[in-house]
């Protein structure tokens, strides 16, 4: 399995999940820009309730914007409704979009060639059967910003951990869902690596695992070869090798026997897991901000 | 399974009336979950006790796989010992076993001989007064795992040699289902000390009873009369009509949790450029007929959990 870290091509910063003035965001496309922009983001994806935002018309001051949707679907175990974001649409959604079906959603944008992710299974109070009941998705918000900010319920990393234990390998995408009621922004975002800056290969780049998520830090550098895995990375305060079995893993702070353990990493070997053996990194900075890769299979030896 | 979901509940902090806060006594600090030497810790059962001790602690529980470590046999320096086993046993859905931390066992025990989890459970609270269920994450148990088996009191929604093990110490999903659903369940935040890397001093239940005394903080734990804590303090929670009050050290957000999927309140919107000024108290709008919790997160990502509340209407 190829990470990003061993491919060839750039680091583009993007924001998956934004609504504008075309549905309940409070700011109108041309601003979500900008403000993105101010922010040093080198993408945007649209994604208005129910309804496909195009980027015509719009100064995208050097970013490629483009456009996507989040659907709302009935028939959660707790009563409630999915929220399925697809990311990469050209065109309206089908008028014979079947949304009393989260299964039939999910197949149709799937179809349309978008890339397909669970909004916030936290916040929508998901469970095990929710998340297992529904097939053909890319992958779960690992973070939702705006709902972490709201209600504290913005961290789905346990949910996709329940995922990951039952293999199903999905992808985790860290978002804000701004919608600009207060500075509900840059607080979660994808780094994608690409070769190109367009939205077919971003998008391409989305659907394959060709991207890390953050809420906070940067993943410089990680290898992994048959003995160590080393990475480095902004100043974090822990580094956590996580494998979707009970009680195994590997830490940081098995290098601690005292306080003050809190000084800040910025490189680390840890031991590679078994050959075969899947795993995850999640670091954590000093603020309790995370960064997430997505699985990576020990025993592939990175290829320049 | 039994329909009677409340059976475990009827001393739990539901009403305003039965707020920790609201009631009298004073304040106890402890940690419920440690091993030491007796079990797979690297401290001897004296050497965890002054650790604590020296840490200002008002009372400990040491909890060894599946053996009594006997407070009689250790000098408790002014703490209060809690004698107390994590046993072991069950199936949850992807095979791995349940560990429950019974407290008030008073005699030598063995390793669970079960032949379910319900059984495990069952045989477990024949040996204590206060059960809980350690680890959820760490263990990959989930909501329906949890719910699958009932008799306990409590989970842990913060373990932290868990977390600062593998990062998988918090388990506040699995508690809000399990309220979601009705089953209202108690939290705790612990060490689980192994001593094998630095895992002491990262969760802790504050107890509300009239006097440090043994029998005094079983009952106050018994009736949900504490709040968990990795850092900060909450002084008081307050109902009043459509609010709720809180106050608490300085944190960078306070939040009303609700077992409602979408719903929910912080009072952390102070994002805006700069920096956030942190809060030392709150009013949150109130919620009727639904359970909710009080849950404060400090800037280094540190919180604190009320147990469930629900006002009626």
């Amino acid at each position: 399995m190829k990470h990003p870290w061993s491919m060839s091509g750039e680091w583009l910063k993007g924001a998956l999940h934004v609504h504008t003035t075309e549905s309940d965001g409070r700011r109108t496309p041309q601003e979500v820009v900008d403000a993105y922009k101010d922010c040093g983001y080198d993408f945007v994806v649209f994604t208005d309730h129910n309804k496909v935002t195009g980027a015509e018309g719009l100064e995208t001051r050097g970013m490629v914007v483009f456009s996507g949707v989040e659907v709302s679907c009935q028939g959660t175990e707790f009563g409630s409704s999915f929220h399925l974001v697809a990311v990469g649409l050209d065109g309206p959604l089908p008028e014979d979009l079947d949304r009393d079906s989260a299964q039939a959603t999910i197949d149709c944008l799937r179809n349309l060639g978008a890339v397909v992710f669970i909004a916030h299974p936290y916040w929508s109070l998901l469970t095990l059967g929710d998340l297992m009941g529904l097939h053909n998705y890319h992958g779960i918000e690992v973070l939702n910003a705006g709902c972490e900010w709201e209600t504290r319920h913005g961290d789905s990393s346990q949910h996709w951990s329940w995922l990951m234990e039952r293999d199903r390998e999905v992808f985790a995408y860290a978002v804000d869902d701004s919608h600009w009621g207060f500075a509900d922004f840059a607080g979660g975002w994808v780094m994608v690596r690409t070769g190109e800056r367009s939205s077919v290969a971003i998008v391409k780049a989305l659907a394959s695992g060709g991207f890390y998520s953050s809420g906070g830090p940067t993943i410089e550098e990680l290898r992994v070869d048959s003995e160590t895995v080393y990475l480095r990375c902004s100043p974090v305060a822990a580094v956590y090798l996580i494998m979707p079995r009970a009680g195994r893993g590997w830490t940081s702070h098995r290098l601690c026997k005292q306080p003050p353990c809190e000084r800040e990493l910025i490189e680390l070997e840890m031991p590679a897991p078994p050959e075969g053996q899947c795993f995850r990194i999640e670091v954590v900075d000093g603020q309790g901000r995370k960064a997430w890769t997505n699985a990576i299979r020990a025993g592939e030896v990175d290829v320049r | 399974m039994s329909a009677d979901n409340q059976t475990h509940a009827t001393n739990m902090p539901l009403l305003p009336e039965r707020n920790p806060f609201a009631e009298p006594g004073e304040w106890f600090k402890g940690n419920l979950h440690l091993h030491t030497t007796n079990s797979d810790g690297d401290y001897s059962p004296q050497a965890t006790v002054d650790l604590y001790a020296q840490e200002g602690y008002d009372f400990l529980a040491i909890t060894d796989h599946n053996r009594l470590t006997d407070p009689e046999d250790v000098d408790g320096h002014g703490m209060v010992l809690l004698p107390g086993v994590e046993f072991d046993g069950g199936r949850g859905e992807l095979g791995q076993t349940y560990h429950m931390v019974a407290l008030g066992v008073q005699h030598e025990v063995q390793r669970l001989d079960a032949a379910t989890s319900q059984e495990a459970l069952d045989q477990t609270r024949s040996h204590s007064e206060i059960v809980f269920l350690a680890h959820p994450y760490w263990s990959s148990l989930t909501a329906e795992d949890l719910m699958a088996v009932e008799g306990y009191d409590g989970i842990e929604v913060f373990n932290t040699t868990c977390e600062r093990g593998i990062g998988r110490g918090h388990s506040e999903p699995q508690w809000d289902n399990l309220l979601t659903k009705g089953r209202l369940t108690m939290a705790m935040a612990v060490d689980d000390a192994h001593f094998h890397y630095w895992d002491t001093l990262g969760g802790w239940v504050w107890v509300k009873a009239p006097r440090l005394e043994y029998r005094g903080l079983m009952d106050s734990i018994k009736r949900g009369f504490f709040y968990a804590s990795s850092g900060p303090e909450i002084n008081n929670v307050v109902f009043a009509d459509d609010t709720v009050h809180v106050e608490c050290s300085p944190v960078a957000s306070v939040a009303l949790v609700v077992a409602s999927p979408g719903k929910g309140w912080t009072t952390d919107r102070l994002r805006d450029g700069g920096d956030r000024p942190l809060i030392t108290e709150a009013n949150l709008p109130s919620v009727h007929d639904l359970i909710f919790r009080i849950e404060v997160t400090d800037e280094r990502g540190n919180r604190a959990w009320t147990n469930p509340y629900k006002i009626k209407s």
